[in-house]
């Protein structure tokens, strides 16, 4: 290789090694380690789990190491119906939530795509300032909001809508509201980029062929605006199947999630064996979907 | 032009009349492309090329896009390096040599001009680059900025200037280093008809006044024809010929070049003999054989054959004319263009021909119309035998 | 254009903006309210701000976050763009595959299992968990966002400029720092803003990955929120939602600017 090769391979080397050596070492070996605590047992100890690795302990160490691992706290996990309702329910309520902000956030985001275009980025910041505020903030506004003598209470109350005060804090209710609320910048801006790329032209010309306004959009908008809706739905999806603070904070003590039940095994129960195992659980329900998001992601990267 | 370009007017002319290095066996190459073949992985954009282009010529790489001429460019300039063969600049090997430390500098098609930087800091770039002191490096500018004649807008910023600014600007950060040889690619793909016509004559003309080699990659073949002394017609990364414009045009070695360098009629046959110096062609365009002089074909009895001609070199006719090559058709079509009428006739054979004819008066009392019958004919050696 | 603006239209951008806005509006106005009830209206008064500032909890939680919060961006704007001229430069390299994984997924992660495997990690190598954990872990989950938004700016970069940079003699590196690293500035701002907001705002990471003397503002808020609604944490969260919008204002007119140049080239 000639000097200039070897030149250009060393800066190649200084600007790719850096950042791949900080994500191996914070992002991937964690997991490792996850996965490696999740077979361990817990313990009254610093730190709680079993077994340790002696390092000194050469090749016999090694053995007895992995053969103290176990799946048994996975086994605890398929036994208790808690696990597995936690699971399902954390599964549900981010279907149900991703639906829910489709179905708001799809209207806002054409609304913003049809506006005029100088305002356009004006409404794009005002979509980008509450999701860039403190989600926590933004959960906890809620509940001064949906408290039974709180302020939407107050409001029915005084219009006369209703004459008992509904219960809305603590309930699955409330989390909806949370989730939605939290999430719908996240959906709408993918949303929005897909219909503002969009060709308007297109539209004109089903309407030249005879198509209703309405069927247009069914045949045309919609479907070229379908990778926006894959991106936003998954980009919702995910990080709702392990949310913490929402149900944490708006839901009731009913409301379970696989978050939730991870924080409380970590912090309450000290259990780290255990939430590792919920940990490695929640990576799988979630691991299908990136995984199919990176395919259409690096799909459309080769279409360009 | 300016009035130190007029002064210089009759040197300039003495300097084309006479130059042509190419046909000096002694003269020694500035460039020299040896065997260069460069891949893509799979794809093949030049393909065991060799090239030799001497000092203070006006040199044309001519191509449709993707026949390898950029990737050509890009090589000498260090953007790529071949995968086989190799590129010398003065005798020296510039292998391995990376693009800031060769002595060349490439005009880009897009201009690339720093959009954060003033149009004289753009100049002096390269010469900070080479750490001139400030003193030096500001007379230069200074002779740049005069040279392009944008002295008043020294201090603006690309964004604030014209397509033909920024074109000059461009020009004068690639010339301000005095390069060994200036690389354009596209040069005037940017521009206005108008605006193209003027600058082709103002490079040519600088090109002579500062005494360097220019190598230019482009698409146009007017533009190719127009400047260059001599054209590389490339086609899937081979060359196909290398000649002077005039040679390109009257004497093309190929259908390709034939058809890419201005506008031909081809005429499918077969070589029926060979008579008093011209070749006899049998084909079924004609209802006798053709003849046609052109000394620079070798060819056997019954092997295919193209007769190309020109369609300026055609003429047409109401009665058929006395001598050899005349087709027998009728006027599908006219283009009226001003300078030229152009018929379309169609042949009893299916093919159809282009004929042009210079509109030398105003007036045509019996103009020759749509559906008549015609004749079109042309002299043995106004055509060109193509056999590949 | 079909560009017809519509009722509906009208009508959705309205409500969708109103669902957005109108709960942060509250808490910003019930932040002034003289009434130590949190939903019922006393009368407008400063007096919480005033009980914030003598909070010395909340204050050190606050001047924590900052610190964590500039450092760790910082080294995330670092790190994040030589990803994106990673990702955007150097074509199909050996683990790239790997690496654009990494880069994603902490994106979508959810942050209980980032926060609880960056933790895992630090007791298995014994790291004392406080201040340096808490920003090794925002940069980690930070940096990503910053590659996708210089990234996203390096795909639009017209290359031939760096090299005409080359051309006339600039090393790669010269080039880059002279040609392309001022023309992306503004995105590696928006970027280095973005990361700065996001460590901010960060309850769950930090909460595991922190320890003693390291507690973040999110955190206090967090611990104060779950006994109850007070005046006190509405006008916290108002200076927050000031302090943020600043930051996003700075950011867009960054990248409106840098489009501005870009358009009119």
């Amino acid at each position: 290789m000639s000097r200039s090769g070897w030149r250009k391979r060393l800066a190649r080397a200084a600007v790719i090694l850096p950042p791949y050596a900080w994500l191996a070492a914070f992002f991937l070996l964690p997991f490792v380690i996850v996965l490696r605590i999740s077979l361990s047992d817990p313990a009254s100890a610093q730190p709680p789990y079993r077994p340790l690795f002696d390092w000194t302990g050469g090749w016999d160490a090694l053995m007895a190491f992995l053969g103290a691992l176990d799946l048994e706290n996975f086994e605890t996990l398929a036994s208790d119906s808690l696990y597995w309702e936690a699971a399902i329910s954390s599964v549900t309520i981010a279907l149900v939530s991703t639906v829910l902000l489709l179905l708001i956030g799809y209207p806002v985001a054409y609304g913003m795509a049809r506006a005029a275009p100088r305002l356009r980025p004006l409404l794009v910041a005002l979509v980008i300032l509450p999701f860039w505020t403190s989600f926590l903030i933004r959960v906890y506004a809620w509940i001064a909001i949906l408290k039974p003598e709180g302020l939407l209470n107050q409001f029915l109350l005084a219009l006369g809508l209703i004459s008992d005060p509904l219960t809305i804090l603590n309930t699955p209710t409330a989390v909806y509201i949370g989730v939605v609320y939290a999430y719908l910048p996240f959906m709408i801006l993918p949303l929005y980029a897909a219909l503002e790329r969009l060709d308007w032209t297109l539209v004109e010309a089903a309407q030249d062929l005879g198509s209703p306004p309405w069927k247009a959009f069914w045949t045309v908008t919609l479907p070229l605006s379908l990778p926006g809706v894959v991106a936003g739905s998954l980009l919702c999806f995910i990080p709702i199947v392990g949310e913490f603070v929402v149900p944490d904070l708006l839901g009731g003590s009913d409301t379970l999630m696989i978050g939730r039940t991870l924080w409380s095994e970590f912090f309450s129960n000290r259990d780290w064996p255990l939430a590792s195992a919920v940990a490695v659980v929640l990576l799988l329900i979630v691991v299908i979907p990136i995984v199919f998001y990176r395919e259409i992601e690096a799909r459309r990267w080769e279409a360009r | 032009m300016n009035d130190t370009t007029r002064a210089l007017r009759p040197a300039i002319g003495a300097v084309r009349r006479s130059f042509s290095p190419w046909t000096d066996p002694q003269a020694r190459p500035l460039i020299r492309f040896e065997s260069v073949t460069k891949r893509f992985g799979e794809a093949v954009a030049v393909e065991d090329l060799s090239l030799d282009i001497f000092e203070r010529e006006f040199f044309c790489l001519l191509g449709p896009s993707g026949c390898g001429k950029t990737t050509l460019m890009r090589m000498l300039a260090g953007f790529e390096e071949p995968t086989a063969g190799r590129v010398l600049l003065a005798g020296q090997d510039l292998t391995g040599v990376p693009p800031y430390r060769r002595p060349v500098n490439m005009m880009f098609q897009s201009y690339a001009l720093f959009p954060h930087m003033s149009v004289a800091d753009n100049i002096a770039y390269g010469l900070k680059q080479d750490r001139l002191p400030r003193g030096e490096i500001e007379a230069r500018v200074e002779e740049m900025l005069r040279l392009v004649q944008l002295e008043k807008l020294a201090t603006r910023r690309p964004d604030q200037l014209s397509g033909g600014q920024r074109q000059r600007v461009a020009l004068a950060r690639a010339l301000a280093k005095r390069p060994k040889v200036l690389l354009l690619d596209e040069p005037l793909g940017a521009l206005d008809k108008k605006l193209r016509e003027e600058t082709q004559f103002e490079l040519m003309d600088l090109q002579v006044r500062l005494g360097m080699t220019f190598l230019v990659v482009t698409h146009d073949q007017e533009e190719a024809m127009t400047m260059s002394d001599r054209i590389a017609v490339m086609d899937h990364g081979r060359i196909v010929q290398v000649a002077t414009p005039g040679e390109l045009y009257e004497q093309p070695r190929t259908r390709f070049v034939a058809e890419f360098v201005g506008d031909i009629n081809i005429l499918e046959g077969k070589v029926a003999g060979m008579e008093e110096g011209g070749w006899r062609v049998e084909t079924p365009h004609a209802s006798q054989a053709l003849t046609v002089f052109d000394p620079d074909e070798v060819l056997g009895h019954g092997q295919p054959v193209a007769v190309a001609v020109r369609p300026e070199k055609m003429t047409i006719h109401r009665q058929r004319p006395q001598g050899p090559n005349v087709l027998e058709g009728e006027v599908w079509d006219i283009g009226y263009l001003g300078d030229w009428t152009v018929y379309r006739v169609h042949l009893g054979s299916g093919a159809v021909v282009r004929v042009s004819c210079a509109n030398a008066s105003r007036f045509v009392a019996d103009p020759i119309t749509w559906d008549e019958r015609v004749f079109v004919a042309f002299a043995p050696d106004a055509a060109i035998l193509l056999s590949r | 254009m079909a560009r017809r603006f519509t009722w509906f239209n009208a009508t959705s951008l309205t409500l969708g903006f109103a669902f957005l806005y109108l709960p942060i509006l509250l808490v910003v106005l019930y932040s002034f309210n003289a009434s130590q009830l949190v939903t019922v209206w006393g009368g407008f008064s400063g007096r919480w701000y005033g009980a914030l500032l003598r909070n010395d909890a909340l204050r050190e939680a606050a001047w924590v976050t900052l610190r964590v919060a500039f450092l760790s961006a910082t080294v995330a704007t670092f790190l994040g763009t030589l990803a994106a001229v990673a990702l955007t430069r150097y074509g199909r390299f050996s683990g790239r595959t790997l690496f654009t994984g990494m880069i994603y997924a902490p994106m979508v992660m959810p942050e209980v299992i980032t926060g609880l495997s960056l933790l895992l990690l630090f007791v298995a190598v014994g790291l004392d968990r406080g201040f340096w954990t808490v920003t090794i872990a925002h940069t980690t989950f930070t940096m990503c966002f910053v590659t996708v938004v210089v990234q996203s700016r390096l795909i639009t970069f017209d290359r031939s400029l760096e090299e005409a940079a080359m051309d006339l003699g600039a090393t790669p590196l010269r080039a880059f720092l002279s040609v392309t690293l001022p023309l992306i500035a503004p995105a590696v701002a928006a970027g280095f803003l973005l990361a700065f907001t996001l460590s901010m705002d960060d309850l769950v990471i930090a909460s595991f990955t922190s320890g003693p003397g390291a507690t973040t503002l999110p955190m206090r808020i967090y611990s104060q929120v779950r006994l109850g609604v007070t005046p006190e944490i509405n006008a916290a969260a108002t200076l927050l939602i000031a302090f943020v919008t600043l930051g996003v204002t700075a950011a867009a007119l960054l990248t409106k600017r840098a489009a501005q140049t870009q358009a009119r080239l």
